[in-house]
């Protein structure tokens, strides 16, 4: 089907190809053919990290193809400035799975690779043209694919789902901290954001998206200069989004990038509009821009007309007497004897010298416990403790939880009787960790949560199991393969070769 | 003739180097017709045809060698010849020559015998998988190309002070075949010959792989089961691709699509039954149309997937409208319909005839 060009060759079978000056076969058009659409994303994404796509843009054309088997393919058609410009596009088409023809307007063949340097011609055009739209010549297929559907390349751009950057949004708040323009926040919270900003005495402008199409509006903030720490906060905080300023007009979530580099096509964003590409709510925002309006051409409103500043009473700050006398009211907590508590036990110490027993008693465990258990090796003994499940081993000290995970002895607890957040604040929270009170002389220790494993796995002792080799006895499946070998055959292979009667 | 038999023939049936010579033509194949087998050849090569017989068949009758066999077996070593090097200094007319001869040594008459088909798909079963190995050798004075031959010593010697470099490479006779012009027709008269061989053979690029030609043999119970079985054992995604491209791709034909449907649908019963539909229903581009046309056709002809009988079992039937259904959300809805759309008036015409 396809015959490689030899050098200085001029006539062609194929119609619109030239050789270029470097005598290799270019048409007017590139035609990149994909098997689905996402490779045909992929590869205009990578087509953006190394071009403008702003040169492309006013010949670019998408099309989803039908084939003659209904398979259905993806067809970017482009000019093809010059053979240099179109070996770039035929590495990047090869690494997202494509293939990269050239032709002018229907009829497009394969474009030149390693084994025909100088490109490829057909031997003879498909005849059956009618009722196709484009004709792919291919090494050992032929592609005759029908026009199904046109896709606008600038309704991709703004269908295409945002894709998160490495290191989070928060990693990059901190690195754009002085960048940060936007905050686009959903209902019920405009009120408590806008005062929050204004009482940090942060300049901010604010208009509100009403949109008819979707099912609920924003607020849109523009911010002059964030703070690092209140940029980390409104990143962590649901229902509030922060945009980066993409181009003049368009806003990108912070911690997300577009499948293109935006950057290279900024003719694609009219003057008179505004884009939002919004991760979180899967969508971009199009506005119109009034340019009769200061801020951007959209009409945005001064903080502080938006909030209802009220009074508040003023907050004495504290004596120093006062303060002094405040110190020696504080009592320290006494862990005492309860009998009247009757809370389960759910840990237990085993020291050393009873893990023998444990070791016995594994086997009785019904599953539930030795998935539930959890243990770890300290000096004092084995740690088991279960925060669902009561601790009912019959060994070793037993713990009760006073605050999550807090043990005291089983039948203790604190006094005064405060609450488990107080508690817990007190020791100095129990973030990562478990703290253990052996008694009420004994000081505390703590344990590390990492050390803990489930108890099923800590005691079974691994096991080796030997490699078994095959006994030989049943023959194993041939798989019988040939190979041609080609004898010398003389100078006269055809003699005595006596062709077919019918052809004599 | 004794070297036909031991290097040639030995060889293509239970694998090893299968030695290709001058083309034997329809002298030949009288002179070896003459030449008796000798005895221990003749055993030698029945064993071998048995076992790959026992493979397909449960009590295959044993493959002997008789005309046809000999047809066959000269039509391959002339297919063969026309890859040799040696064929490619030989004069256009020349070659169409020996294409046309082994043309008409491989004309078999058509038969529904399973025993008859399966001793043609035991002489040619590995033809789809022949490979030669060629070797490129660069010295310090040129290159030379050595195709399906070693390299003389002398060319390789004194390596170092030569600068003999060796490169080999596999090459798949079979697609080298079906892509010359002169022996393409010459290999599609031999799977035509054995369509075994032919139907075995899907996951082939080239030559393009058309259930239409056998749809008679795919009506034949035994026959088709043998098919389906084998089909069966291979990879499931890639046997589920080609498959469903050649279906596709008869789907216009009024008079072949009932059967080929009924083939198709028997497949996806057979793997429902046999427990691997869960593992298979995975999402899977390549399934994907392999999914969706039996989604389209259970929904459009529920009669051409299953019996009667197994619509009639409400356990079967509820499993089928299950496996349907997995088929559906596997290979998605817009596919399905399209497929459906390519099926619905085929399927009209059929009703109205």
């Amino acid at each position: 089907m396809l015959e490689p060009v030899a050098l200085h060759q001029s006539h062609f079978n194929m119609p619109g190809v030239a050789p270029d000056g470097r005598g290799i076969l270019l048409g007017k058009l590139t035609a990149s053919l994909f098997a689905s659409l996402d490779q045909t994303v992929r590869f205009l994404a990578l087509l953006s990290e190394r071009s403008s796509l702003d040169d492309l843009l006013p010949t670019l054309k998408l099309y989803e193809t039908r084939s003659a088997l209904e398979s259905r393919s993806y067809l970017v058609l482009f000019q093809a400035t010059s053979s240099h410009f179109v070996d770039q596009v035929a590495q990047l088409a090869s690494l997202t799975g494509g293939t990269v023809f050239t032709g002018s307007a229907k009829h497009f063949v394969r474009y030149r690779d390693a084994k025909a340097p100088l490109g490829y011609d057909v031997t003879e055009l498909a005849r059956d043209a009618v009722g196709c739209d484009f004709f792919l010549y291919a090494e050992a297929v032929f592609h005759s694919l029908i026009k199904t559907k046109e896709i606008v390349f600038r309704d991709l751009v703004t269908r295409l789902s945002l894709r998160p950057l490495p290191g989070g949004a928060l990693h990059r708040a901190r690195a754009f901290a002085n960048e940060v323009r936007w905050i686009a926040v959903r209902p019920g919270l405009y009120t408590q954001l806008l005062t929050y900003l204004w009482r940090n005495r942060i300049a901010a402008e604010a208009m509100l998206i009403d949109n008819a199409a979707h099912e609920e509006g924003y607020l849109l903030v523009r911010v002059a200069k964030l703070p690092e720490r209140i940029l980390a906060l409104l990143v962590k905080l649901p229902g509030v989004e922060v945009h980066l300023p993409l181009t003049d007009n368009a806003l990108i979530e912070l911690g997300y990038r577009h499948p293109f580099r935006l950057e290279s096509c900024p003719s694609l964003f009219a003057a008179e509009q505004f884009f939002i590409f919004s991760a979180q709510r899967r969508r971009t925002e199009i506005l119109a821009v009034s340019h009769s309006v200061g801020g951007m051409g959209l009409p945005l409103m001064p903080i502080e007309q938006l909030i209802a500043t009220g009074f508040e009473l003023e907050q004495r700050p504290l004596s120093a007497r006062a303060a002094k006398l405040l110190e020696s009211v504080v009592v320290n907590l006494r862990l005492v004897s309860a009998q009247q508590s009757r809370q389960r036990a759910t840990g237990t110490l085993i020291p050393w010298s009873q893990v023998a027993l444990l070791k016995q008693l594994v086997f009785a465990l019904p599953p539930t416990l030795l998935s539930g258990y959890r243990v770890a090796a300290l000096d004092e003994g084995l740690m088991v403790i279960s925060h669902q499940i009561p601790c009912e081993l019959p060994l070793g000290e037993q713990f009760q939880e006073a605050a999550p995970s807090v043990f005291v002895p089983l039948g203790h607890a604190f006094v005064p009787r405060v609450s488990d957040a107080v508690l817990t604040d007190y020791l100095g929270g129990t973030q990562g960790r478990i703290i253990v009170f052996r008694d009420a002389k004994a000081t505390p220790f703590s344990v590390e949560d990492s050390l803990f494993e489930p108890l099923g796995r800590r005691l079974v002792a691994q096991l080796e199991v030997p490699l078994r080799p095959s006994n030989g006895r049943l023959r194993p499946p041939q798989t019988a393969t040939a190979r041609v070998e080609n004898d010398p055959v003389g100078p006269l292979p055809l003699w005595g070769f006596r062709p077919p009667a019918g052809d004599q | 003739m004794r070297d036909f038999f031991r290097q040639f023939l030995l060889p293509l049936v239970k694998g090893g180097a299968v030695h290709v010579g001058a083309p034997l033509g329809q002298r030949g194949m009288e002179r070896l017709r003459d030449a008796s087998l000798e005895p221990s050849i003749d055993a030698e090569l029945i064993a071998a045809r048995s076992r790959v017989a026992a493979e397909l068949l449960l009590e295959p009758a044993p493959p002997i060698w008789d005309e046809e066999s000999l047809r066959l077996a000269v039509a391959t070593h002339d297919l063969l010849f026309l890859l040799h090097p040696r064929a490619q200094t030989l004069r256009a007319a020349q070659r169409e020559q020996i294409a046309l001869c082994t043309c008409e040594l491989a004309r078999l008459p058509d038969s529904l015998d399973a025993d008859e088909l399966v001793a043609r798909h035991t002489l040619l079963h590995l033809l789809p998988t022949l490979a030669r190995t060629d070797v490129t050798v660069e010295f310090w004075a040129g290159r030379r190309e050595f195709v399906g031959t070693a390299p003389p010593h002398r060319l390789v010697a004194w390596p170092e002070l030569r600068r003999v470099r060796q490169e080999q490479r596999s090459s798949d006779c079979f697609a080298e075949a079906a892509g010359d012009s002169v022996a393409a027709p010459a290999l599609r008269a031999l799977l035509d010959a054995s369509p075994l061989t032919d139907l075995f053979s899907l996951l082939r690029r080239e030559p393009l792989f058309d259930l239409g030609h056998h749809v008679p043999l795919l009506r034949d119970p035994r026959l088709c089961r043998l098919v389906a079985y084998r089909y069966l054992e291979l990879d499931a995604s890639r046997m589920g691709d080609a498959l469903t491209r050649a279906v596709i791709a008869q789907l216009p034909n009024d008079e072949l699509r009932p059967s080929l449907c009924a083939f198709f649908a028997h497949l996806h019963l057979c793997q429902l039954l046999a427990g691997r539909s869960s593992i298979d229903l995975s999402v899977r581009t390549s399934l994907r149309d392999f999914h969706a046309l039996f989604a389209a056709l259970f929904r459009t002809v529920p009669d051409w997937c299953a019996p009667p009988d197994v619509l009639h079992d409400p356990t079967l039937a509820m499993q089928l409208h299950k496996y349907s259904e997995a088929c559906l959300q596997s290979a998605g809805s817009g596919r399905v319909a399209e497929l459906t759309g390519l099926l619905r008036p085929g399927v009209e015409s059929t009703a109205q005839r």
